[in-house]
């Protein structure tokens, strides 16, 4: 380590910034950036933080907003209830949020990566807040970086530190709530770290992983490990909408006197801002996370400079070259289907499958069916699943069963207490004069308070009836 | 094509111009040859040495095991809790104990109605006749045996109804019209079965407590 402060270097296409030649991790650090993107950014991370701490507080249905049971195994969100079984909603809801994100990346670009991202919305708003308050602005912590280890660097290197941790340890904590929710969470942090360990560790864990990354990992996580950062080249085109520099005005670079050069001063103040230490006006390159401190930047020396705004702006790479922007593209359609698709199967399977009970009828092992003197019949399981927070009552039975088909097993009304499951054996049992060959019976469930009715096709299997009448 | 591929140069911050390019080319793309973050390195050296400790864990010294041993292991444990928990019952039962305190015991029948309307109806019926009224005059035999017809296959004392409750149909045993009753001791703990027998038993009064009840 140097005494000097260190150097900040010059952006380039060939190879990331905050990468050293030898591999070591170039810190950065980006200078302040007052604006209308920065405040209105700041108001979104906010609110957003504000929606992942509240959800696990709001109560819809008993039950908070947002929870995973994973020890109960019930999955409650918004007010409607899901079990294990209804894991193939899962599928529908992650396609679909899943394509919309195309859609939305394909018109809006990294605009997910810069305003909601959680590691941006926590590292940006949180953790350089700290880092800020604690070691001043970037000039001030260049040089804290290059001074050496005394005491008035190692006591604010423990207080920025110590802050960190505390607010890793804090969305840790609200995480874990999710999956525990609130009561449980308070309950657990009365008791000593072994009672549950796995929980302890799961927040020990994530604590550390975020410190980690927050304090020391920051941009190296966007360049080198997002799935969805890398994904962006096959997603964007040239009509999506990016940061960018506007070059047609913009070049060539001279003196604010100069009446011959461009509109760009080259005072490089939108690469000392950028978090990921980049040059804007290489233009549009994987690092960039779309956080829009370079436009604010630009447009603070533009306006100081009498000049118009918007010299580094959203723009489409056809709008920043002087052309026309198309909105509709063969690949909005593409995304769009396909998130339509899985939203739709979503919000239909939310709205008529997901009820407030399951009801699985299921073949027992052993034989298929078994012939009796007079009777054909099939032995099944049936798993009820009451998933209210109060008890029903459920009638079990078959819908418009065909002349001698009987359910047995289930006579009496089943009664089974909150956010509890049952299961029990039932028999669909035919005389050998009804018996037709194999077909399928509805078994229907009404469960009451709320009259919903679970309906489920079974099969009854038995002998080929020719055959059988012979015998 | 170009023969000679082109060398690119580098810019970077200090000044220093380095070759940083592959020499060779595909469909006319280069590649880099930049260091590796540190960070990355460190991963791959961690699987490095994640391998030897897998291998000397699962494979020689046997510490650490794989999940499918583990919950092998683990039902063991069960069985033989299961089997031990069987044993002590069944070292306190014998017919007399049913005919003098469980079959007598109100809250053990109570329960094992409960049990059997939940896991017996289905073949055996609500009335234990092993017939199903349909409600219009017309009554449809069930799988199971009557338990109230005074005939027991498989033995007439509580002990061998606990028996046959806890192990199923005898292997010897052909079945009612090929039914097979399932060993019920794989679902139920062998107080359930107690309980199950002495409602069975309270069922049945005269066979078991002769005319005093």
């Amino acid at each position: 380590m140097s005494d000097q402060p260190q150097k900040i270097k010059r952006p380039n296409l060939d190879s990331v910034t905050s990468i050293n030649d030898d591999g070591s991790h170039h810190i950065l650090h980006p200078s302040d950036v007052k604006g209308r993107f920065t405040l209105a950014r700041r108001v979104v991370a906010w609110l957003m933080i504000a929606i992942y701490v509240a959800m696990p507080w709001i109560p819809i249905n008993g039950a908070p907003a947002l929870f995973f049971d994973v020890e109960m195994r019930r999955f409650h969100v918004f007010g409607l209830t899901m079990v294990t079984q209804d894991m193939w909603v899962l599928f529908f809801a992650i396609s679909g949020l899943g394509f919309l994100l195309f859609v939305t990346t394909a018109v809006l670009g990294r605009i997910w990566c810069g305003w909601a991202c959680p590691y941006t919305v926590f590292l940006d708003h949180v953790f350089r807040r700290i880092e800020r308050w604690i070691d001043g602005d970037a000039p001030a912590r260049r040089k804290l970086a290059g001074a050496p280890n005394d005491l008035r660097k190692i006591s604010r290197r423990v207080l920025k530190h110590g802050l960190y941790i505390f607010c890793s340890g804090l969305i840790a904590h609200v995480f874990l709530s999710y999956f525990i929710s609130i009561p449980r969470l308070y309950a657990f942090m009365q008791q000593g770290p072994l009672e549950h360990a796995t929980s302890f560790g799961v927040v020990m864990f994530l604590t550390g992983t975020l410190y980690f990354c927050f304090a020391h990992f920051r941009e190296q996580f966007c360049i080198l490990m997002c799935p969805y950062g890398r994904l962006q080249s096959a997603l964007t085109d040239d009509d999506t909408m990016i940061i960018g520099y506007d070059e047609q005005r913009g070049e060539p670079r001279g003196k604010a006197t100069d009446p011959d050069a461009g509109a760009c001063i080259d005072c490089n103040r939108c690469v000392t801002v950028c978090p990921t230490g980049i040059d804007i006006r290489n233009g549009l390159q994987l690092e960039c996370i779309g956080c829009a401190a370079c436009i604010d930047a630009c447009d603070e020396i533009m306006v100081k400079l009498n000049r118009p705004t918007g010299l580094v702006r959203y723009d489409s790479s056809r709008g920043l070259a002087g052309k026309k922007r198309r909105i509709f593209r063969p690949r909005m359609l593409a995304y769009g289907l396909l998130a339509l698709l899985g939203l739709t199967a979503l919000g239909f399977t939310a709205f008529n499958r997901a009820k407030p009970m399951n009801a699985n009828l299921t073949r027992m092992r052993g034989p298929s069916f078994y012939l009796d003197p007079t009777l054909v019949r099939n032995h099944f399981q049936l798993r009820l699943f009451n998933k209210r927070n109060q008890p029903m009552t459920f009638k079990v039975s078959l819908e418009n069963p065909p002349p001698g088909y009987v359910l047995t097993g289930v006579d009496e009304d089943l009664k089974i207490p909150a956010a509890q499951e049952l299961a029990r054996p039932v028999i669909v049992i035919v005389p050998n004069e009804s018996y037709q060959g194999p077909r399928t019976l509805t078994l229907e469930v009404k469960g009451q308070p709320g009259d919903s009715v679970v309906r489920q096709q079974v099969e009854f299997l038995g002998p080929n009836p020719r055959l059988f009448r012979k015998n | 094509m170009s023969s000679e591929p082109e060398i690119k140069v580098a810019h970077y911050a200090d000044g220093e111009n380095k070759i940083v390019v592959r020499p060779h080319e595909y469909d006319g793309i280069q590649e880099y040859d930049q260091t590796l973050p540190n960070w990355w390195l460190f991963i791959f050296f961690a699987t490095l040495v994640f391998f030897p400790v897998c291998w000397l864990g699962y494979y020689q010294f046997g510490f650490m095991r794989p999940d499918g041993e583990v919950i092998d292991r683990k039902m063991a444990e069960i069985q033989q809790v299961k089997a031990k928990e069987l044993d002590a019952m069944l070292a306190k039962l014998d017919n007399s104990v049913f005919i003098e305190k469980w079959g007598k015991d109100q809250q053990a029948i109570a329960n094992g109605r409960e049990l059997y309307m939940a896991n017996c109806t289905a073949c055996h019926g609500q009335k234990l006749d092993a017939k199903m009224d349909l409600g219009n005059g017309q009554v449809v035999p069930l799988p199971g045996l009557s338990l109230v017809d005074g005939q027991w296959q498989h033995g007439k004392e509580p002990m061998d109804t606990f028996k046959l409750i806890n192990l199923g149909s005898p292997p010897d045993s052909p079945g009612h019209n090929g039914a097979r009753m399932e060993a019920w001791g794989q679902k139920l703990p062998p107080m359930k079965i107690v309980e199950l027998v002495s409602f069975i038993m309270s069922e049945n009064p005269k066979e078991f407590f002769g005319s005093q009840n």
